[in-house]
């Protein structure tokens, strides 16, 4: 599904990817973890191209996202994935219906009646359903974002991209975004998530991804890796978290 | 030192007159800088490089000198050429160009300041970048520009009293006539200060309802 | 007749440069020193100063700055009677008071800007009000002071020309002598736009450099933060 091969990337003259390989299956739930400034949202970042890598490739579905890429791939990529912010980004002018059936309509080119059936069957099963003429503002975190996930999930993404969803949360919010995740992966959604929250990752993960400094240190299954990590450094972040 | 304000009397319908002159002047250029700046911004906002250089040269050259110049410019320097503008056409004018300037940069200040995230979730969703701007930017920097928009014309209404240089019958000329006539010049300009800063302060009341009613919510 | 456009006509406009140089310069001084003041009674507990303060600020920007120019001009003879007031003077004292409302919101806008917990941590620390101004509060606001104060700077010796209106021989005025002069106010008005437009294009550009370096410089964390949550954070 995703395929990752000696990805590079650059801000100006300081290498912040280097050249990372790794590959995600379908259905499969990556969890990619490590300290601030590793790199592992600057690689989730390149998976739908709102970073571009300075060398190497990243295919996703067959459809290729290197230097020279052509904007007609972008938008192809874009629409097979779906991405979920640290914080949330929902459209602050528009009701939480609008904000998840404006792409699928500008988009997707579905007719207002379908997108709208789309959205509310989502929020419902984000369990928001009565939230849908709410303006973000009036939501709490975590209420913003499920409907966030909602959004992106209109879509009909194939893979879903997490960039620490519930790091901008208050502790006892954090629950019920992960519920909704973890019901999300149990359907067979390819998922890649970074995030701090090793409970999740151990929990509901096929793979997990240590990263440090720019480069992949280890990675394995979630019940090899927590308990006995291989590298030095993971045992060292892992002593650290939990 | 005695004030007598009694003189002032018989000339309150003058300078009722000025002060409907001086809105009507603050108005035109407002609207017409307005539309002006649109023209601008879309400039500095293009992908190709000429429109870009010419907006932004346009604005800094504004920004970068005073106003009073740009009216002599206009009022005395174009009859050289044979471009002749009576007062009010050419005060109208220099408010308009100078105008223009600053609102084209409150534009861009508004669209600036929307959050990138924002934007990263528009492009994350596929959406084209007319759909971007047009669904996504321009509510919320319509809404960002309205206290700074509301401010410049407080300002502008300030700077109309420039005309009076080239003798355009608003408000400060006509303080001026009046001080020259009655020789009370401290009671006039006191009366018409606070003329002045009643209407700045009627528009900065109105531009504060604006806002509570306008601007309804907190990014999330 | 009429001289053609020469160095005698440069070396008036380089007078009318330097003139108004000076006046705004001595604005600065007096009008800053003033602005200081009024930019901390309107960040200080005592509600009465800070209604002073406000009063003042609003007054002043709510009329046009030719109005205070004629104002002083015209009105202070009258006020204190037997009093001459030259050109000079009243253009000082106007562009000061008008620079003093100015500056005393830039002030407190930037005393507002530091964050909440550097008051506290000095009052923690016991520091008397002048010792926590001195040492700790006005230390970092000075630095946030500079972009917005440059801007003011571009913007009082942008209006500093209306004191061509009291005749004084400022460089707007300049331009006024040396068109009537050389009968090409074209070429006149142009020069001393240039003129103005280097000086105040250098004051911004420095300004710009200035912010800048700002991110990087030692300031309390949070000074000076967007207030808007969901900006986009790097990792």
């Amino acid at each position: 599904m995703i395929e990752v091969t000696d990805l590079r990337l650059s801000f100006g003259k300081t290498e912040v990817l280097h050249g990372i390989s790794c590959s995600v299956a379908e259905s499969e739930v990556v969890c990619i973890i490590g300290a601030s400034g590793s790199g592992k949202s600057t690689l989730l970042r390149c998976m739908n191209g709102l970073e571009r890598p300075s060398a190497g490739s990243i295919a996703i579905n067959g459809h290729r996202l290197g230097p020279g890429e052509k904007p007609t791939d972008l938008a192809v990529v874009r629409r097979d994935v779906g991405m979920v912010f640290q914080h949330f980004n929902l459209f602050p002018h528009l009701t939480v219906l609008s904000n998840i059936t404006l792409a699928q309509r500008r988009v997707l080119g579905r007719t207002a009646q379908q997108s709208e059936e789309r959205a509310r069957m989502l929020l419902d099963k984000v369990g928001l359903a009565d939230k849908a003429d709410r303006y973000p503002d009036s939501l709490s975190g975590g209420q913003a974002q499920r409907v966030a996930i909602a959004r992106a999930l209109a879509m009909d993404p194939q893979v879903m991209l997490f960039d620490e969803p519930t790091s901008a949360l208050d502790p006892e919010i954090v629950g019920e975004v992960l519920t909704v995740m973890k019901d999300l992966a149990a359907e067979g959604m390819t998922m890649v998530v970074v995030t701090h929250e090793m409970g999740f990752a151990r929990e509901v993960s096929d793979r997990v991804i240590y990263m440090d400094h720019g480069a992949i240190v280890e990675t394995g299954r979630p019940d090899e890796l927590f308990a006995s990590p291989q590298a030095e450094r993971t045992r060292a972040f892992l002593s650290k978290v939990l | 030192m005695p004030l007598y304000f009694g003189d002032l009397i018989p000339y309150a319908g003058e300078l009722f007159t000025g002060l409907l002159i001086s809105l009507g002047i603050t108005a035109v250029a407002a609207v017409a800088g307005g539309l002006l700046a649109i023209g601008l911004y879309l400039g500095r906002a293009s992908r190709r490089a000429l429109p870009r250089r010419l907006a932004g040269a346009y604005i800094e050259v504004i920004r970068n000198t005073p106003l009073l110049l740009q009216l002599y410019l206009i009022y005395f320097a174009l009859p050289q050429i044979g471009v002749n503008f009576d007062p009010i056409t050419a005060g109208i004018i220099a408010l308009t160009l100078n105008n223009a300037a600053y609102v084209a940069e409150i534009y861009r200040a508004g669209f600036e300041s929307i959050p990138t995230g924002l934007n990263e979730a528009a492009a994350a969703l596929g959406l084209s970048r007319r759909s971007t701007f047009v669904d996504v930017q321009l509510v919320p920097a319509l809404r960002n520009v309205i206290p700074p928009l509301t401010n410049q014309i407080i300002l502008l209404f300030l700077a109309s009293s420039i005309a009076s240089i080239v003798a355009v019958p608003e408000l400060m000329h006509v303080m001026m006539g009046i001080t020259s006539e009655t020789f009370r010049t401290v009671e006039t300009f006191v009366v018409g200060g606070l003329l002045y800063f009643g209407v700045a302060f009627l528009l900065a009341m109105t531009s504060k309802l604006i806002e509570t009613r306008v601007i309804r919510w907190k990014v999330a | 007749m009429f001289q053609s456009f020469g160095p005698d006509d440069l070396l008036l406009i380089a007078q009318g440069a330097v003139v108004t140089l000076v006046i705004c310069s001595l604005a600065v001084v007096f009008g800053g020193t003033l602005g200081l003041a009024l930019g901390l009674m309107s960040a200080g507990r005592i509600a009465i100063l800070r209604w002073i303060s406000a009063v003042y600020v609003g007054a002043i920007r709510g009329v046009p700055v030719l109005l205070i120019i004629f104002f002083v001009y015209f009105g202070l003879p009258l006020a204190v009677p037997g009093t001459d007031v030259p050109d000079y003077l009243a253009a000082v004292i106007a562009l000061s008071v008008f620079a003093s409302a100015y500056v005393s919101e830039i002030v407190r806008g930037s005393i507002a800007a530091i964050p909440r917990g550097q008051f506290e941590a000095a009052e923690a620390l016991g520091l008397s009000y002048w010792s926590r101004y001195r040492f700790v509060i006005l230390p970092q606001a000075t630095r946030i002071i500079v972009p917005p104060g440059i801007g003011f700077l571009v913007v009082l010796i942008k209006d500093s020309s209306l004191v061509a209106a009291i005749g004084l021989m400022d460089l707007a005025r300049s331009g006024n002598i040396v068109a009537s002069l050389t009968a090409n106010p074209i070429l006149s008005y142009l020069v001393v736009g240039a003129v103005y437009f280097v000086i105040c294009y250098t004051a911004s550009a420095f300004a710009r450099r200035y912010e800048r370096r700002l991110s990087t410089r030692a300031v309390a964390p949070g000074v000076g933060d967007s207030l808007v949550v969901g900006s986009g954070v790097e990792k």
